[in-house]
Parts: structure tokens; sequence; C-alpha cells
């Protein structure tokens, strides 16, 4: 008879291309009240532009953060093709945020003393790239977004559909494979969010990176190629 | 809602948000503290000279003595209302999200107004009472330095007792005043949206003053050989004020030069922060420079040839009353940087975080928060020493190795104490990066 290894170590998820997420529970500790994940799984595969929907306190912002392993999950793990991101070291994602992910938040959080060239070029300069080289790149950017013309410009000196535009590009200078965005267009009117979804969906897909979006608003949502419905830590409902 | 019960609430929301940290309050306090100790010292020294000119005979140099200790006042009065400014501002700046908070929730800017002088006058008023016992402390030890071949004593140098409530509100009041000025800023709207434009250009008349008061200065540099210390005295305030006018705009011109060829973030970040605002880069370290100047005028006087043993103790005097100067200038400094980098890490933790977010090292951004000091303290170390050059190279004869040890000493020691005092705000950059601020 066989018996049963005592401490058998637990299955290795499947290796997939992609950024998966494999049974994330995460409770905020002296919340007292439910996890914010609740054992999520899913994968965003090469390419692809998921939208997570859902109530406040849904899980929604948790779980882009764990995904970008900003923040850890309590049990389960994130991997990116196969290789785990949410075990790996403090200094690794970081590494891994830096050189992989790319990041489009609310409010483009653009440093205002900088013109729009010089903080799309940052992330590379940060990086390590030299400058010239690293402007050369952001440069490369602004006339795909509509941004030509204003690369000496500051970000108070854009409007509000400009700066998100320079945060995309700022996004997408280094090339990532994944690009977080939460509530993109959240500070935007209707108009000028269709616009700065537009090019970054285009952009994205052109580069061949993911987009996992966080959005209240459907009409954004209806621009990525499903859309995840979240509600109490868990995805409730799937929609193309 | 009336003005007391926003103040009610105002007060209530600070005690939630205490895990935002202590380290602004602390700073703003400590600010204050040493803003109150400071003015206390300087009306000290020249209570001091003025008691023992009157018990001395008329044709003593005790008036001489009354003329510079005025003038080291009017050279320390500016850092000391720059230190207690400063201060408002950080109190006013870190609330700026719960105030927008409380205007949107029907909240008058009469009532915001209301609930950041109270918060404002409130640690003002700690650190009042904070800077007369620092005040207190610091005396006994600045008896004992001798002039005029003896000690004041702690006695002598302690002020009338109404004059300490009065430097103790004077200090309230600025807070009150500035704390009103920068409430401009933050409460213009209920969404607490700052739109930041392209700075504001230097005008170049700065330049025309500089380069007028330098001539002049060439012009009669030489005749003041004969002048008395009094005259000269006077001509190296209005030197001092030169550096004010001038040091914003050397500030601008060579940030701007720097950020063209910055080849590290820290560096660029750093370059274009000092473009963004020099004025307010300059604020934050023109006090050393206005140090470094006395210091190396005082040392040239105080390395002079004397005629005689009147004249070297008058000559001694004068260095050791530049050296008493620079020191305290040097602490107000050193706590006026350290403030307002509290103040821009506050302003700017949200651009922090999500620099974090992208990657950035917490290390990185403490290296390029302390750059922000350091490159412009570095230009103020340069401009003031060619100021100091320019004040002292008329006199040929005065400048000799003595004047130069003065002089490195001072640069030395009060760069090393800015720099002590903006790696305190490292915990706050990291903080800021964390997202936990």
């Amino acid at each position: 008879m066989t018996q049963p290894a005592a401490h058998s170590p637990a299955p290795a998820p499947p290796v997939a291309a992609g950024l998966a997420a494999h049974d994330l529970v995460k409770t905020y500790a002296g919340s007292g009240g439910p996890p914010a994940l609740a054992g999520v799984r899913l994968l965003v595969r090469p390419g692809e532009a998921v939208a997570v929907m859902g109530p406040s306190g849904s899980g929604k912002t948790t779980l882009l953060h764990v995904l970008a392993g900003i923040l850890t999950p309590d049990t389960g793990l994130v991997t990116l093709d196969g290789h785990p991101v949410s075990d790996a070291s403090d200094g690794t994602r970081t590494r891994l945020r830096r050189d992989t992910f790319g990041f489009v938040f609310q409010s483009g959080q653009l440093l205002p003393e900088l013109p729009a060239l010089e903080n799309v070029a940052l992330p590379l300069m940060l990086a390590g790239v030299d400058r010239r080289t690293a402007q050369a790149r952001a440069a490369e950017l602004f006339a795909p977004l509509g941004l030509a013309g204003l690369e000496r410009r500051r970000p108070g000196e854009l409007s509000g559909g400009q700066a998100q535009r320079v945060a995309i590009a700022r996004a997408l200078v280094g090339r990532p494979r994944v690009v977080f965005a939460d509530e993109p267009t959240g500070a935007l009117d209707q108009r000028t969010g269709a616009e700065v979804m537009h090019h970054l969906t285009a952009l994205t897909g052109t580069l061949g990176a993911s987009l996992l979006l966080v959005t209240h608003d459907q009409h954004v949502a209806a621009w990525c190629h499903r859309t995840l419905h979240m509600q109490d830590g868990h995805i409730v409902r799937e929609t193309r | 809602m009336s003005v007391a019960a926003a103040v009610r609430v105002g007060r209530r929301a600070e005690q939630l948000t205490r895990g935002t940290g202590r380290l602004p309050s602390t700073l703003a306090v400590l600010a204050f503290a040493v803003a109150t100790a400071a003015l206390l010292v300087t009306i000290s020294g020249v209570h001091a000279f003025s008691v023992r000119d009157e018990a001395a005979p008329p044709d003593d140099v005790g008036d001489l003595y009354v003329g510079l200790a005025f003038c080291a006042a009017g050279l320390l009065l500016a850092p000391v209302l720059t230190l207690g400014g400063v201060a408002a501002r950080l109190t006013v700046g870190r609330r700026d999200r719960r105030l927008a908070a409380l205007r949107l929730a029907g909240a008058t800017r009469a009532q915001t107004t209301a609930i950041t002088l109270v918060e404002s006058g409130r640690l003002a008023l700690i650190g009042a009472v904070a800077g007369v016992g620092l005040y207190l402390l610091v005396l006994p030890g600045l008896g004992r330095i001798s002039f005029q071949g003896r000690p004041f004593g702690f006695s002598n140098l302690l002020v009338p007792l109404w004059w300490v409530p009065v430097a103790a509100l004077t200090v309230v009041a600025l807070a009150l005043l500035s704390g009103v000025l920068g409430l401009r800023r933050v409460s213009i709207s209920p969404l607490g949206v700052a739109q930041r434009t392209r700075p504001p250009g230097m005008r170049v008349v700065r330049v025309v003053l500089t380069v007028v008061a330098g001539v002049l200065w060439l012009a009669v540099a030489s005749s003041l050989r004969q002048a008395g210390t009094g005259v000269v005295m006077i001509v190296v305030a209005a030197m001092v004020g030169v550096l004010n006018v001038v040091g914003p705009f050397v500030m601008m011109l060579l940030g701007r030069l720097v950020a063209w060829r910055a080849r590290t973030p820290q560096t660029l970040l750093a370059a274009r922060r000092i473009v963004d605002d020099p004025k307010a880069t300059w604020r934050s370290v023109g006090a050393l420079g206005l140090a470094i100047v006395v210091a190396g005028v005082g040392g040239a006087f105080a390395s002079a040839d004397a005629h005689d043993e009147a004249q070297r103790i008058v000559l001694h005097d004068m260095g050791t009353g530049a050296l008493v100067t620079l020191g305290i200038i040097a602490v107000i400094a050193a706590t006026s940087t350290g403030v307002v980098q509290a103040a821009r890490v506050i302003d700017r933790r949200h651009e922090l975080y999500a620099l974090s977010l992208t990657g950035a090292e917490p290390g990185l951004l403490v290296r390029a928060s302390r750059r922000e000091t350091t490159l412009p303290l570095a230009i103020t170390v340069c401009l003031a020493a060619v100021m100091c050059a320019l004040l002292i190279v008329p006199f040929g004869a005065a400048t000799n190795a003595g004047a130069l040890v003065w002089l490195g000493g001072a640069i030395v020691g009060s760069v090393a104490l800015m720099l002590a005092s903006v790696t305190s705000t490292a915990p706050l950059v990291r903080k800021a990066a964390a997202g936990t601020d």
C-alpha cells in the first residue's frame, strides 16, 4: 500500500505564458474584515488587455498591487511566464517593476518640475540607461501618442488628457511586458478618457504587452478583450 | 458648521491621521524653538554690549561694540525670520489633503483658515516655549565668551524679562502670518488642485544691481582702508544684501546649466527643482552663504596686524563676534535646510510613491533628495567665497593664511551641519516611497 507523503510539497502551478495568479489570498492585518482577496485565479496572456471591475472594496486594486509585486499575498502565487513573482525578494520585485512592468495611475503622478520628455525618460535613467539614449527613446513615443511638440512642456502646462498620455508614454518607454493601470481615466471626461484608452490599448498592443486595468467605468472596460468582475475578494463573472 | 466646530473637527482629523508621522510637527516645533532661541540670543548680545557701554567711561570703544552688535543682529534677523516662515509653511503644507477634504465636507475658507491658524499657532507656541528653554540652556556657555578682555557672564547676558514674551510672540505672529500666506496656496479649491506652470524667470535687474554694487565696491574699497570699522561693517552688510539679490539668479543659471549637463536621475531632479523655484532654494541655503561671508570677513579682521594693544583686542573681538554670529547662523541654516527638505518631501510624497512603484529604489530617492541640498550648497559656497574674496582682497594685507583657515573651517563646519540636517529627513523619504507617509 502506498503511504501518502506526510509533508509533500504543494503541487507546482502549471507553467503558463503571461501573468498568472494562483489562488491568491490577502487579508489586511488589523482590518478585522473579510479578506481583500479570497482565492483569486486568473491568467493574462501576452498582448491581452484585461479589465477588472467591481464595487469599492471588492479587492480590485489589491489584486493589481499583488500582481505587480507591490504587495505580497498571504497565500497563493503570482507568476510571470511560469517564474514566481510574489515569492521573489523585495529587491527582485523592485527590479521587476522597473524593468518588466509599467504603471499608469489615475492622475499621472508626473514630476511637476520636469518637462514632459524628461518625465518619460526618467524610468530608463533610473534603470541605468544614459540620458541621451533615454531621451531619444522617450521622444519616439510622443508622435504616436499625439504629443508631438509638447516635449518641453511641464505637466502643469498640459491638459488632463495630455498629461495622462505622457504618463502612458512613461509607462511604456521601458517596453514593459505588462502594463498596470489603476483608473487611468478616472480624472478625465468621457471623450478625453476614450482618447486615452485608444492610445493605451493601441500602444500596448503594438508592443505586445499585456494590459491589466482597474476601472469603475464600463466604457473604459469595453476597450479591453475581456472584463473580470470582482466582489468580496472573488472573481464572480467574466464578460467579453 | 461654526469656526469653533470646524477647529474641533480639524483637530480630531489631525489626531486620526497621526499615523502619517510626527516628524513634520517635530521639525516645525524644533524650527520655531531655534528661531525663538536665536532671536533671544541676538537681543541678549545687543543688550549686554549696551549695558557695558553705559557703565564705561565716555572715551571708551563701547560705542563701536554696540554698533557691531547691532550689525550682527541685523545679519541674524533675516535667517531667523526665514526660519520661522519655513516652519510655518511646513505646518500648512502637510495639511493640504485634510483641508481639501474639510472644504469638500462643507467647511468655508474662513473655517479652514481658522483650523490652520490654530494648528500653526499651537506648534509655534510650543516651539517658542521650548526656544526660551533652549536660550536659557545656551546662555551660560555664551556668557563665558570674552569681549574687551572679560566675559559677560550669565546675568549680564540675560535679557530683561519682558523681552521673553515679546520674542516668543514675534515668532508666533510670524507663524500665523506665514500660515495665512501658505494657506492661499493649498486651499484655493475644494479639490486641493494647485496647477503648477512654468516658473517665472528671474529679472535681469538683479544682475544689473549686482554689477553696479561690485563696481562701486571696487571704486571705494581702497579708500575704505582708512575708514572706521563701523563703516566697513555697514558696507559688509550691504554686500550681504547684494548676495541675497544675486543668489537666486545665480542659483537659477547654474541650475539650468547642471540640468542641461546632468547624467544621473538624481542630479537631473535636483537641478530641475532648483530651476523650478530658485528663490525657495536660496532661502534654504542662503543663510550659509551669509555665514561664510561673515566668517571670511571676521577671520580677515581677526588675523590682521594691529598697531597697538587696544587695536589688537578690538580686532580679536571682531573675529570672536564673527565666529559667534557664524555659529548661530550655521545652526539656523541647518535647521532651515532640514525643515525645507522635509516640506519638499511632504509636498512630493505622491510622486515619490509613484517613482517607487515604477522601480526606483528608496536609497536612490534618498540620494536624490540629498542632492537637492548638496547641489545648491555647492553653488552657495562658491558664490559666498567669491563674495568674500571681493570684500577682503582690496584690503591686501588683511588676507593671510589665518583668514583662509577661518574661512575653510567655517565652510566645512557649516556644510557638515547642513548635511546632517538633510540626512535627518531620510526616514521621511523612505516612508513616502513606501506609501506609508
